[in-house]
């Protein structure tokens, strides 16, 4: 899984029916020192992320394996919201400071 | 499955119904000489181990097979501990427990 922040969300009325009602959120990943990288995904939210949380992904068929995106065309699903990490024993990030 | 060593811990409470108390930590992947390899990543752990331990991990869709619930969304996921590794003769490393 890689961490990213979500920075917006895709408005799309025609697509796929198995995509009808997923919530497709703009992730920007960052690195490990919370340093935001010059590459992002769309992914469907499983945890109801909002805008400006860092969240949790998981990419590849890895992905299908919620019960919202079984069988549906995604490769990225937001499985977490992130709270804090540290590295090194240093706190990093901490949502709630 | 590959190399790594445990760099940081993640919280998050918010998370997959199935992945309830399972541990993530950030996970550097390591080349055959030890050295970092790639982008450090997150992985889930289902053993205990923590920051400064060397151990192996598994990621893709089988990374979800090795935790407690196995239709989760994981894709990587720290499988045990590496007491010493070597290739072509070498040395690279071994569990520093506690170490950063």
């Amino acid at each position: 899984m890689l961490i990213g922040k979500v920075v917006g969300s895709v408005v799309a009325t025609r697509k796929d029916e198995k995509l009808t009602g997923q919530k497709l959120l703009v992730v920007q990943v960052h690195d490990q020192n919370n340093k935001p990288k010059d590459q992002y995904v769309v992914a469907i939210d499983s945890v109801g992320a909002g805008h400006d949380d860092l969240v949790l992904y998981a990419t590849g068929s890895s992905a299908r394996q919620t019960t919202q995106t079984e069988n549906r065309p995604c490769d990225a699903v937001i499985m977490a919201v992130v709270d804090s990490w540290d590295l090194g024993g240093a706190n990093v990030y901490e949502k709630w400071s | 499955m590959y190399l790594g060593r445990i760099i940081g811990r993640v919280v998050a409470t918010q998370r997959y119904t199935g992945l309830a108390g399972v541990p993530l930590h950030w996970l550097q992947p390591l080349d055959e000489h030890g050295a970092a390899m790639g982008d450090a990543l997150v992985a889930c752990t289902v053993i205990s181990a923590g920051p400064g331990d060397l151990v192996h991990f598994v990621d893709g869709r089988e990374a979800a097979l090795a935790c407690p619930e196995t239709f989760v969304p994981v894709d990587a996921t720290v499988l045990g501990f590496v007491e010493q590794a070597h290739a072509n003769g070498k040395f690279i490393g071994r569990t520093v427990s506690g170490a950063t």
